[in-house]
């Protein structure tokens, strides 16, 4: 039992004059327990009424906790508190402050709030605990994402056209998108709010989307061509459910062990090229050395995704991955001592790690009707697949050179990769550099990336890259074309790259499909423009030159030779506004174009692909 | 990966190498010398240069090789071995000794050997090579087998082409002056209703059949029966039970591969004679599928004795032949530009089939003139057209073009170039009579366009939808009609159907005129030859079937129905009595389910009229 807290009345209140009763809202005075009711709920009417207030009530009622306290019985409206000179107060959290008007209404840190005002002090933003508890916490959060989106995209004809005179392989390449999606999510923890890691935590995530997409083509939508060329679908979510505890704290400066079970979010890089996903998992995880190190080991086992959404459903697909990762900041005062004391010697963190992958064998359909497992490519069969990256990876700055890294080799066994038709060995590398520097307002940045090829698709080596699950944040990140889009590879049944990733990993889908390590990499370089307009307005500017690797295998599965090495040039811009200044409402758009090179265009066509989308995303 | 005995050659992957394990002595020595052989395809010949036709003691190494791996293979299958030439002659049939010595099993068993021999020598050319096994992965419901919502496969119902009935290109033809379907008809092979043996003598997808090859040339086919039907492909004995056609008429792709052992016994008796790796099916992929050539085969460690009589003897009606005795039926020909066609016009070398020379059209609408513009335009694109199936890439393509008039009547085959494969020809008459029978003034139809209304689903590959209208008519009329030995005189569809792309109908004036069927690479490659050859005779847009409506497409299909019906005899009676009431009652039984089928189809997917390959050229090795 914990002691009540009490508040001698003369505590309250030090000198008149600094105690300024203006009302705040304009008809309510904070000091009739009437009003405090209203606004902090709780008590009963009839316990007290007006004007029997006791000295030390009569005090409290005037010092309430700002922001939305949540609900309780007002402190001193109890029934034995009338005549005392003393009043308890729940908890420490609650103890109140005065009503104090500083000039504008939102300056004013001592506002009385509302349970929807995420602005102020907010019982369900986890800044007071819970009533009747003392450190259990809980933090509510809802956002909503609206989506607009307009491409232009290679599209097959189809074999069942829309439209008479469809000789020509390619169709209509327009295509159109909206979706909407709503998230909704609940974090119950006992803590110190954010002061401290929690002692324990339950979170729950669930989503709500809704989408549609129109195409010109038959077969762009569905595997079926009678259902036509428009689509609309909807799926509900558990995004997220854990629970999370300390198992151990190591020192006074809150280094500690922690668990995390459960479906989580976990983000395996800075920048998330091997794993950044949504997955069930088992996670240990702390810090050392005053936050120096960090450290992550986890198995996860990831679910099958919606096709259309992306969010998770409640099937497991039969994949495992082990984590390992160690990060350490400031790495290069532990590397190099001498000049630990140097201010360039911060900033640097850096990352190795190990992931395990396991993709057993399974066959599935997405839910327009595509096979997306094993791939409709070479030789179809279910393919087991193993895998085993190493990785080092960097993020941060080295003085004023900021300084994004990442070096990834990865080695496995395939039993039967499609387009090989056979057994192969996997030997293949994934490298990535962003340096920029920033003046002032602006960023300046160059960029390059690397993904190996297979050079020979039908031997036993399989040197292309795939990660595991990725969505990097790289090369223009959202706002890029070759990141943001998906290309079919037009005339086989695969991808030639997905949206979310910058991988020419030719898998079926990236996010229902399996890794594929016969591909024929990529290669990018190019740079990039970002600017702080105003404090509301971002603006993001890239341009990337983009190579394929290796062109063997396309050259297989398209039975077409001497394909041209260019991919193109991604060009692209886009602006972040916020416009309260807040994170609370964010407008995104950007407009992204692939002007094709002659590899492209040997595949493709010659025009210049697009993509306008134009986002708005609430959060509360 | 694999390692083989044999150092610095690649398997091929066709030879299985799986035992790392050493092998003792002269065991070692002789897997290593009939292993080299496999791999690379033969050594120098003595007898003549690459290319030389197989000699009559080649045959009968080839049948003793054969003999000796079924004695080895699990089953240990009693065998009839067929070895054709590269036009489908035969050069011997061979009984083990185990066989039968019914007459009308041997005769069955000859007919299918030397199907599966011709199949494979048919669907070969010097640039690629497709076994049986091949043609099976292409025909099935869905491409690649076994995944749902697929369109069917790029080939389908060519295992309906090159019937021995057939007036353009029988799939193999036994020693000179027999007649096949005389020797094959007839022959109860069950207790129940037969399909006439007749039927067995077309273009198989059952294992055991491929080509032979001198160093890069054909030189031939190869094909092995054991008498066993589970393991076969399409069709079986019983065709007809009171209660109508059933569903399984058409076997699953699983029972295929009862019959591996055929297939192993053929690739080890082909031996030396084995297509090089580069060109096999497993180096072509359409539509990104990989094709399958055969799965992987341990070869013995020893080799085979010479052929004794003991062993077995040759089919007297199909002995043992030289090769170079026998005559091609194709003669080399050069096509010369029509007057008008520009300063850029060359001529274009190919062969052309004495059968067929060009003529006029018997319905008196086109002109010699015209045929001969039409099969040089075909030429002129399929010379700049990249062939999809022939290896290295950038060969151009090679095909068959002929052109028919309104009444089924060929009116001039040209083959552009001598290499291109011989199924291809039946096919290319059946594309034209296709296109020619199903189009009229009103609705004109492709082969594209019948075959998206032929195969088991519509759309096609949607399983839980309903079957196309004209599912199974293709079978009706070459099974039932055709080689139930009751073609009518001067039927329009005389050598049957083809219900997937590379046939146009030709209009002059706004009259249909005929048709031209293209034939000999991919379908999206016969669709351009075919297109580009119709120049100047092609359908008006506005009765294509892809400009049309659903209502128009029902009543062009029922019109086309009902000419069908009105050019065959009446079904018998009562119950049939002659393999030819059998097949007559099985065609209208199979006419009577695509009318029903017909006035049930929502027609709300519109069918292509053809489609281009996606990059038709360019062609970078000639």
């Amino acid at each position: 039992m914990r002691a009540r807290l009490l508040l001698p009345a003369a505590a309250l209140c030090a000198s008149a004059a600094a105690c300024k009763h203006a009302p705040i809202d304009g008809n309510a005075d904070p000091r009739s327990v009437e009003t405090s009711r209203a606004v902090h709920g709780g008590g009963k009417p009839g316990d007290v009424t007006k004007g029997e207030l006791g000295p030390a009530a009569r005090e409290a009622v005037k010092f309430l906790p700002h922001g939305a306290a949540g609900g309780g019985p007002q402190p001193g409206t109890g029934p034995g508190d009338l005549a005392r000179d003393e009043v308890p107060v729940p908890d420490r959290w609650r103890i109140g402050m005065p009503a104090w008007e500083r000039g504008s209404r939102s300056d004013s840190p001592w506002d009385l709030g509302h349970w929807a005002d995420p602005y102020h002090q907010n019982v369900l933003k986890g800044d007071y605990p819970l009533p009747g508890t003392q450190n259990t916490f809980l933090v509510l959060e809802a956002t909503s994402i609206s989506l607009v989106e307009k491409r232009k995209n290679p599209t097959p004809s189809g074999v069942f056209t829309r439209s008479a005179g469809s000789e020509p392989f390619f169709g209509n390449f327009h295509s159109r998108t909206q979706a909407e999606t709503v998230t909704l999510s609940a974090d119950l923890f006992h803590g110190e709010t954010s002061f401290r890691p929690v002692d324990w935590r339950v979170f729950v995530k669930g989503a709500f989307n809704w989408n549609y997409t129109e195409a010109e083509e038959n077969f762009a939508l569905f595997a079926d061509p009678g259902k036509g060329d428009t689509r609309q679908d909807r799926h509900t979510a558990l995004q997220q459910a854990f629970f999370e505890t300390t198992l151990a704290s190591l020192n006074a400066k809150y280094d500690v062990v922690q668990a995390r079970i459960g479906t989580q979010l976990f983000n395996s890089d800075f920048r998330g090229f091997i794993f950044y996903d949504e997955a069930l998992g088992y996670r240990l995880f702390g810090t050392a050395d005053d936050n120096r190190w960090q450290w992550n080991a986890g198995y996860f086992r990831r679910w099958n995704k919606d096709t259309n959404s992306g969010l998770n459903t409640l099937r497991s697909i039969e994949q495992d991955v082990v984590i390992l990762n160690l990060y350490r900041q400031d790495v290069l005062e532990l590397l190099l001592p001498r000049w630990a004391s140097e201010d360039w010697s911060h900033g640097l963190t850096s990352q190795i790690s190990f992931h395990w992958f396991q993709d057993d064998p399974s066959v599935h359909y997405d839910e327009n009707g595509f096979i997306v497992r094993p791939r409709p490519v070479g030789s179809v069969r279910p393919n087991e697949s193993k895998s085993r990256y190493l990785g080092w990876a960097n993020d941060g700055h080295i003085d004023r050179l900021n300084v994004s890294s990442a070096l990834y080799r990865v080695y496995g066994e395939q039993e039967a990769n499609e387009i090989a038709g056979r057994e192969v060995d996997v030997d293949a590398w994934m490298a990535a550099l962003e340096l920029s520097v920033d003046m002032d307002w602006m960023r300046w940045r160059v960029q390059g990336f690397w993904q190996s090829g297979d050079d020979d698709p039908r031997d036993g080596q399989a040197n292309g890259f795939d990660a595991i699950f990725d969505n990097p944040n790289f090369a223009g990140g959202e706002f890029g074309f070759w990141n943001r889009n998906a290309v079919r590879l037009t005339g086989s049944g695969v991808g030639l790259v997905h949206g979310g990733s910058l991988l020419n990993s030719l898998r079926s889908s990236k996010i229902e499909g399996s890794q594929s390590f016969v591909n024929p990499g990529l290669r990018l370089l190019g740079a990039g423009w970002d600017g702080q307009l105003t404090p509301t307005l971002k603006v993001v500017t890239n341009a990337s030159h983009l190579w394929f690797d290796d062109r063997s295998s396309i050259e297989y599965v398209l039975g077409q030779g001497a394909l041209g090495k260019e991919i193109g040039w991604d060009l692209s811009v886009g602006a972040i506004w916020r416009p309260g200044l807040t994170e609370n409402v964010i407008v995104k758009g950007g407009v992204s174009a692939l002007v094709p090179g002659d590899g492209f265009r040997d595949i493709y066509t010659a025009d210049t692909l697009y993509t306008v989308f134009g986002e708005v995303i609430l959060t509360w | 990966m694999q390692q083989g005995g044999v150092s610095g050659m690649r398997s091929d992957g066709l030879v299985s190498r799986k035992r790392g394990r050493a092998l003792r002595g002269g065991a070692a020595a002789a897997l290593a010398a009939f292993a080299a052989v496999a791999i690379v395809g033969g050594p120098t010949p003595e007898a003549g240069a690459q290319g030389a036709p197989l000699t009559t003691t080649e045959v009968e190494e080839i049948v003793a090789d054969c003999l000796f791996m079924a004695s080895r293979v699990a089953t240990r299958p009693d065998l009839t071995v067929a070895v054709v030439d590269p036009e489908g002659n035969s050069l011997g049939v061979f009984h083990a000794a185990g066989v039968p010595a019914d007459a009308a099993e041997r005769e069955n068993r000859a007919a299918t050997a030397l199907s599966k021999a011709a199949t494979g020598a048919y669907f070969s050319s010097d640039d690629q090579t497709f076994s049986t096994r091949t043609a099976a992965f292409i025909i099935q419901d869905h491409f690649p087998p076994g995944v749902r919502f697929f369109p069917g496969g790029p080939l389908y119902g060519v295992q309906f082409s090159s019937f021995a009935t057939s007036d353009v290109n029988p799939i193999a033809f036994g020693a000179p002056g027999s007649t096949p379907a005389a020797a094959l008809l007839g022959g109860a092979t069950s207790a129940d209703y037969p399909v006439p043996a007749a039927a067995e003598m077309r273009v198989r997808g059952d294992l055991g059949g491929l080509a032979l090859y001198r160093g890069r040339k054909r030189v031939g086919g190869l094909g092995v029966d054991d008498g066993r039907h589970d393991g076969r492909l399409t069709i079986p004995n019983r065709v007809l039970s009171p209660d109508g056609c059933r569903d399984e008429y058409r076997i699953s792709f699983s029972n295929l591969e009862r019959a591996r052992d055929l297939e192993r016994i053929a690739v080890a008796g082909a031996g030396g004679f084995l297509a090089p790796g580069r060109i096999r099916a497993t180096a072509i992929t359409v539509d990104g599928i990989t094709l399958p050539y055969a799965k992987p085969t341990r070869l013995p460690r020893s080799r085979a004795g010479a052929l004794t009589p003991a062993d077995g003897a040759f089919d007297p009606a199909f002995p043992l032949r030289d090769a170079s005795t026998i005559l091609s039926r194709f003669s080399d020909t050069v096509l010369a530009p029509p007057p008008g066609a520009g300063p850029d016009a060359r001529d274009y070398v190919g062969q052309m089939p004495a059968a067929f020379p060009v003529q006029a059209g018997s319905d008196g609408i086109l002109t010699a003139a015209d045929v001969s513009r039409i099969l040089w335009q075909g030429a002129r694109r399929a010379s700049i057209t990249r062939g999809a199936i022939r290896r290295p890439i950038g060969l151009e393509m090679q095909c068959w073009i002929s052109v028919v008039d309104t009444n089924g009547e060929v009116l001039g085959v040209f083959r552009y170039r001598e290499d291109a494969t011989l199924f291809s020809y039946d096919v290319s008459v059946q594309k034209a009579r296709t296109a020619a029978f199903f189009s009229d003034d009103k609705v004109a139809w492709s082969c594209r366009a019948v075959g998206l209304f032929s195969q088991a689903f519509y759309p096609a590959g949607q399983q839980d939808e309903e079957r196309a209208p004209l599912f199974q008519l293709q079978d009706g009329i070459t099974v039932g009609l055709l080689t139930g030995g009751i073609p009518p005189a001067g039927f329009p569809l005389r050598n049957g159907i083809t219900v997937f792309p590379g046939g146009v109908p030709l209009y002059k004036d706004g009259v249909l005129a005929g048709a031209v069927g293209v034939s000999g690479d991919g379908v999206d490659q016969d669709d351009i030859v075919a297109d580009d050859a119709a120049t100047g005779f092609k359908a008006p847009l506005a009765i294509r079937c892809d400009a049309s409506t659903g209502p128009e497409l029902r009543n062009s299909l029922r019109r086309t129905l009902n000419r069908l019906e009105s050019l065959v005899p009446a079904g018998p009676a009562g119950v049939p009595a002659t393999l030819g009431e059998v097949g007559l009652c099985f065609f209208h039984e199979r006419l009577r389910v695509c009318r029903n089928a017909l006035e049930r189809t929502e027609f709300d997917v519109k069918p292509s009229w053809v489609k281009f390959p996606r990059h038709p050229g360019p062609v970078t090795i000639r």
